[in-house]
């Protein structure tokens, strides 16, 4: 009986996880789309990392469902595959939940920073040799569009990704702990 | 089709709905698990690992629907930030896809199939050698 309970339970949780996942993954298709589709300013691409931010709250909380797993472990006994699929299911959902709505905006950004360059170049080839000046201001220019990073991501964004990612291991080592400190009680 | 937890985040509060999630699988849980290993209120903490399941089994889809409205709220910010840069249209699709419910994913459902599987073939390995 208790096998069944047990089955039951695990079925019940994945359905509720996967309906998540599939509802999140269709939103971050679209919302793939949509960034492809944005009016980009290359000179203000940092308003697009609104993208970002909201793709790392995706990471945030798929490290936190991550964080749960230790509770199978309430009899301080680690089984690998109480975590197995809560680690391929949560590792790769992350993964695609980041990535797929960055890649619409990567899109956008890559492709009107190649056709500025390419105009800038053009436009470099009217300017007189002669005219130093100009040319010097011209070439920084095109130096300065080049150096747009693709992605909109920043270091402080990345330093949050990393913190995220490192909430399910701290978990699991205060669970250990509190296991420690109550067997030893 | 309308997806079942924009529907019961929108007729219930945000704090009243994993609560009513919270009392619905818990109550089924604690029902189940008198029935079928005796007097569970009785000892003390006799089946660790199967309190611990059904911990999770209680919390995840409270912790997910919270998730849930959150994402949602993250969602519509960055629609309201992106206002300038795209068109009401482009914003709508994305609002309308928020409130749909994909038809596969009964496909992702089937991710669970290999773990419940393991849990009829390896169900003496999975439980702890309790005297269930």
């Amino acid at each position: 009986m208790l096998d069944i309970v047990f089955v039951l339970q695990s079925a019940c949780l994945w359905i509720i996880i996967a309906d998540f996942i599939a509802w999140r993954i269709s939103v971050s298709y679209v919302i793939s789309n949509f960034t492809q589709t944005l009016r980009v300013d290359i000179y203000d691409t940092a308003r697009y990392r609104v993208v970002a931010k909201m793709a790392t709250s995706d990471v945030l909380i798929v490290a936190g469902a991550m964080a749960f797993m230790p509770l199978q472990s309430l009899d301080a006994e680690f089984r690998i595959w109480n975590y197995q699929a809560g680690f391929i299911i949560g590792i790769s959902t992350a993964i695609c939940l980041f990535m797929v709505p960055l890649i619409g905006a990567r899109h956008s950004i890559s492709m009107l920073k190649s056709q500025k360059l390419a105009d800038l170049i053009k436009l470099r080839s009217a300017i007189p040799k002669k005219d130093v000046a100009q040319l010097e201001a011209h070439l920084s220019h095109e130096d300065r569009i080049r150096s747009i990073p693709n992605w909109p991501i920043d270091l402080n964004l990345i330093t949050r990704i990393i913190g995220y990612v490192i909430i399910p291991p701290i978990a699991w080592v205060g669970a250990a702990l509190v296991e420690q400190i109550v067997n030893a009680n | 089709m309308t997806h079942w937890a924009f529907n019961l985040s929108r007729r219930t509060h945000l704090l009243f709905a994993p609560i009513l999630f919270i009392v619905l699988s818990g109550g089924l849980s604690i029902t189940a698990s008198l029935l079928s290993t005796g007097d569970l209120v009785r000892s003390s903490l006799p089946y660790p690992h199967f309190v611990g399941t059904t911990l999770l089994f209680v919390l995840m889809p409270a912790y997910l629907l919270i998730a849930l409205v959150k994402l949602w709220e993250n969602t519509e910010l960055m629609l309201t930030q992106l206002k300038a840069s795209s068109s009401n249209r482009d914003r709508s699709l994305v609002r309308e896809a928020m409130k749909r419910t994909p038809f596969w994913r009964y496909l992702v459902i089937l991710i669970g199939y290999p773990n419940w599987f393991s849990f009829w073939t390896q169900s003496k390995r999975t439980l702890p050698s309790y005297d269930y």
